[in-house]
């Protein structure tokens, strides 16, 4: 498990993060949204053990990360735009983190460049920004770290690819102890992979929530109901997030489980009523509506 | 702790963005050594040398051109491993993926400094052991030589270490390659650029300043041992001589400091500062204040030179205010890569400008009394005197070396040349430091004085002084017994060197003397030899007659270790200028053989004297008031010819008038130039002095005037 605990991050005047507490747990595929500015590649460098936090202090297995060799020997960065030293090779690339992490499965590389259609001879510098993380991911993979941290490695994939790289690593959570922390600005990427999100915006954590949770205790219901009393009643019966009303048509965005939201409109004897499925966008927007944050005008 | 640089596998992936530096010194090193040794062997060879004598050229190049020429090649090789270790360091996309490895900073500093190790090592290695091979080849292999081998390669693995430090300190503690470059040149020539400021400080600012010998201002030198780069060079330079276990110490201090430092930089630098120009904001003032002042300071002490005539002093603030202003707003905008930010901080700027003022204060002040600075005769040895005034330290100081052979400098540059301090020099010294003429204004000549302190150091200066003064000097240094053997040493050398003669006589016309009679010229010198241990302070006192130059040559020396040039009989020469007073009755008996004047009586007719009278100095234009007058009268030439001397020296000739005096003598080509004798002014001078300004007057002749008035 990786602590975060009241982690904060200054550089001069501009505070990247701001007193951040979270934990990411074990066998889990955490995302770590947020728009450009919102502190992700900071967060994510400073659990890498590139900077140190200014406060706070962050924890990976209840041991501290920052110079401790036997800790990062679980850890594996993927930074957004990778540094590849010159006229190295995909084949060089192994060797070098082969020296470096212990566990490096150089069987599996190679299954995997080959799966990927990676040529392990050609230059680096002859590919593709796609082919680069592609790459980034096959090493992070073969690693045999515990935890893969992504900084927006997602973003330069092609749709096919992100959904090779997604069935990877559903598969790797499976088969070893194995943690990947994705970060990027776009939640409809995340939606299908994450298990658990963090919402960064301004160097704050605005919410940490596991997603099924949150998709299973957060629906938007439409009902047409007979008469304005019965509308009144639900509203105060349902923990209700949002109404929109379209002519008779009653849309109402509530918490709790399907059940117990279609029992209380049944109730109410309706003329219409259906659960509609929400986006995790949908579920992210009311959320932080209710923590006071027009969010939907940084998410897209 | 296993560094991972004992993996085979490690090596090669990390070598392998690296190797052109191993192909680039193994280049360099063929030169250095292989090549180098080659070429000499050759030379030598074809210069027909027996082997011997090749044999012994051979380890002396081991231990001397081959540490040279491989010195520079360390070099470049310190700087370029250096700077492709911890390049990556300016970089973001590279810090992340080195600094993302699970390595800790202490492992990863040390893997780099070692992997840089072997890039220089392995390439120095093999041809330095070619070289040997090939010296094998040739016929000359030993233990003395495998010794020479082995005490070059860590004398060189040292500078190596010193400069690779350098550069890493300087890579480390920066955020970019400006201020890297910056920072790299201050460590390299901020000791050595500041003692040459200071230097150049104290010889506008004092008046004691001796530009004749070489330590005028030994007291701010240390501040080039501040230098790698300067303790590298001088390594170098007193390899296998003399003083070389002293710099070695300091190198070897210098090495572990600056590696320690860097070490300490690499573990505590802040990543994230990558791109910035410092990485510790501490840094910024510190190397504010040590950089600001001074190049105020400099660009201050170069508008003070530049006006020809007046005060400098104006421009001299002028030149500090700029620097101050230009120096501190550059800093800003390096250091925050922002041209806006030429005017912040200028708290910072307040505090420059009063450190500038303080240093500046010290200089025309002369707070620390470097011009009233006497040595305590207890901690005095010797003091070595020059002045062409009084014929003092004017010939090549002659000693011998333990091998029996001779040692010939110029009196600036010997290390044992010098009069023993006695109680009369030393007294005679205090006296002309604590009245310089300056403060009085009667000044008649000058002389340069190194203070040899029993410590072993040196210390320079150059004092006005008049005639009393220097017969006070002169006279002490007569009576002090070793006068002849310290300003006559040329008289050591044996007569059967001497070549050539000559002199210059009354008339001013210089003749070579008994160009083809050895014997007569030995006998000359033989007599000039007697004269001067017979001599009394009176008669050395006396106007000279004659000007004597002798000239040695084909003196055995013993051969330099740092020539390379072929051995034979290396030989030196030695010049010799002495002058001959009327007391010298051999000398002169022998020289009025020749027929040249060794007397005004002797001296042809004058024709005419052209007498330039220098009066006030103008003070808007800055020139001297001038007045040339032309006498052809008979009789005012025959009263002239009565007063001027030919050689003067500063007690023997005038100093009441401030001219020049040129004579047209019969049968002499060229005018020739003359003093009036002290106190012996004809009426028809004076009064043209006293017409045209050229009586000089001293602040108590001037009080004295305006008493007179009032």
């Amino acid at each position: 498990m990786i602590e975060i605990k009241n982690c904060t991050k200054s550089f001069e005047r501009i505070q990247a993060v701001n007193h951040i507490s979270l934990d990411i747990g074990e066998r889990e595929v955490f995302g770590l949204i947020g728009t450009n500015g919102a502190g992700k590649s900071t967060l994510l460098r400073m659990i890498a053990g590139i900077i140190q936090p200014d406060e706070g202090e962050i924890r990976v297995e209840s041991q501290p990360v920052y110079e401790n060799e036997n800790v990062r020997e679980k850890l594996f960065y993927i930074p957004d735009d990778a540094y590849f030293p010159a006229n190295y090779t995909p084949g060089d690339m192994a060797e070098f983190y082969r020296c470096r992490y212990p566990q490096f499965q150089i069987s599996r590389y190679h299954k995997l460049m080959k799966q990927f259609r990676l040529d392990e001879s050609r230059r680096i510098r002859t590919f593709s920004k796609g082919m680069c993380k592609q790459l980034m991911v096959l090493l992070g993979l073969s690693s045999g770290t515990e935890y893969l941290l992504c900084d927006e490695t997602f973003d330069g994939l092609d749709p096919v690819m992100r959904q090779a790289v997604k069935s990877l690593f559903a598969s790797e959570i499976l088969s070893r102890p194995f943690t990947p922390v994705i970060a990027s600005h776009n939640l409809r990427e995340l939606e299908d992979i994450c298990d658990h999100v963090g919402l960064l915006h301004e160097g704050g954590i605005l919410l940490s929530r596991d997603l099924m949770d949150m998709k299973f205790h957060i629906h938007k219901v439409q009902c047409v109901l007979p008469d304005p009393e019965g509308e009144k009643e639900l509203e105060k019966e349902l923990d209700v997030l949002r109404i929109v009303r379209q002519g008779s048509l009653l849309m109402l965005t509530c918490r709790g489980t399907r059940v117990e939201i279609l029992e209380r409109v049944q109730a109410k004897a309706p003329i219409f009523c259906e659960v509609i499925p929400m986006s995790l966008e949908e579920i992210f927007i009311c959320e932080t509506e209710v923590a006071g944050y027009e969010i939907k005008n940084l998410l897209w | 702790m296993r560094l991972k640089i004992c993996s085979g596998n490690y090596m090669k992936a990390a070598f392998k963005e690296k190797l052109w530096i191993p192909v680039f010194l193994a280049v360099g090193f063929l030169m250095a050594f292989p090549v180098a040794e080659l070429i000499k062997l050759q030379d030598w060879s074809l210069a027909g040398y027996t082997r011997e004598q090749i044999q012994i050229l051979y380890v002396n190049l081991w231990q001397d051109g081959l540490f040279y020429t491989g010195s520079a090649v360390v070099a470049c090789a310190a700087f370029m491993n250096a700077f492709s270790s911890f390049y990556y360091l300016y970089s973001s996309r590279k810090v992340d993926l080195y600094h993302s490895l699970p390595t800790g900073r202490g492992k990863m500093f040390l893997e780099r400094v070692s992997s840089g190790m072997l890039l220089y090592l392995a390439p120095y290695l093999v041809m330095e052991f070619a070289a040997v091979c090939m010296g094998a080849m040739w016929g000359f292999f030993s233990l003395s030589l495998m010794k020479a081998a082995l005490e070059m390669f860590l004398a060189h693995l040292l500078l190596y270490l010193l400069w690779y430090f350098t550069t890493v300190l300087a890579v480390t503690v920066t955020g970019n390659l400006l201020m890297g470059s910056l920072v790299f040149l201050g460590l390299a020539l901020w000791g050595p650029m500041l003692s040459y400021l200071l230097t150049w400080y104290a010889s506008s600012f004092f008046e004691t300043y001796s530009f004749y010998y070489y330590n005028s201002c030994s007291l701010w030198s240390f501040l080039n041992y501040g230098s790698p780069m300067y303790l590298g060079l001088e390594l170098i330079e007193l390899y296998g001589r003399e003083g070389f276990l002293p710099v070695l110490s300091s190198v070897i201090v210098a090495t572990v400091l600056l590696g320690a430092a860097s070490f300490v930089a690499y573990k505590r630098r802040p990543l994230e500062s990558t791109g910035k120009a410092l990485v510790f904001p501490w840094m910024e003032i510190f190397l504010q204040i040590l950089s600001i002042p001074p190049i105020a300071l400099g660009l201050g002490l170069i508008f003070h030179s530049m006006p020809v005539k007046g005060d400098g002093t104006p421009w001299w603030i002028f030149g500090m205010a700029l620097g101050l202003i230009l120096g501190h707003g550059i800093w800003q905008v390096i250091c925050r890569m922002d041209f806006r930010a030429f005017f912040s901080r200028r708290r910072w700027l307040l505090a420059e400008l009063l450190l500038t003022a303080a240093f500046a204060a010290v200089f025309p002040t002369d707070l620390f009394g470097y011009d009233t600075w006497l040595p305590d005769s207890r901690k005095l040895e010797k003091v070595q005197l020059y002045s062409d005034a009084m014929d003092l330290g004017t010939s090549n100081y002659v000693s011998f070396d333990d091998h029996g052979n001779y040692l010939v400098s110029t009196d600036a540059s010997s290390d044992t040349a010098g009069f023993a301090v006695n109680e009369e020099i030393y007294q005679a010294l205090e006296s002309i430091v604590e009245n310089q003429p300056e403060t009085t204004g009667a000044s008649d000549g000058s002389i340069n004085v190194n203070y040899r302190l029993k410590s072993g150091k040196n210390v320079a200066r150059s004092y006005s002084l008049n005639a009393a003064q220097a017969q006070t000097l002169y006279t002490a240094c007569v009576r002090s017994g070793d006068f002849v053997e310290e300003n006559y040493s040329f008289l050591e050398i044996e007569g059967r060197y001497l070549g050539n003669v000559s002199g210059i006589f009354y008339d001013g016309t210089m003749h070579s003397l008994f160009q083809n009679e050895a014997k007569d010229r030995s006998e000359l010198l033989q007599a000039l030899q007697e004269d001067l241990l017979e001599a009394s302070p009176e008669d050395l006192m006396q106007a000279p007659c004659v000007q004597l130059n002798f000239v040695f040559n084909g003196m055995p020396v013993t051969e330099a270790a740092d020539n390379m040039v072929p051995l034979g009989h290396p030989t030196a020469s030695c010049y010799a200028s002495v002058n001959v007073y009327p007391g010298f009755s051999r000398t002169l008996d022998i020289l009025s053989q020749t027929g040249y004047p060794i007397s005004m009586e002797e001296v042809g007719d004058f024709e005419y004297v052209t007498v330039t009278y220098y009066g006030k100095t103008d003070e808007e234009s800055g020139l001297r008031e001038m007045e040339q007058i032309r006498y052809e009268d008979e009789e005012e030439l025959e009263e002239l010819a009565d007063c001027l001397i030919p050689f003067a020296t500063i007690w023997s000739r005038e100093a009441e008038m401030e001219t020049s005096v040129k004579v047209k003598i019969t049968d002499v080509s060229e005018m020739t130039y003359m003093w009036f004798t002290e106190g012996n002014i004809p009426d028809f001078i004076r009064s043209d002095g006293e017409k045209y300004g050229s009586i000089k007057t001293t602040e108590a002749d001037e009080e004295e005037l305006i008493e007179i008035i009032e």
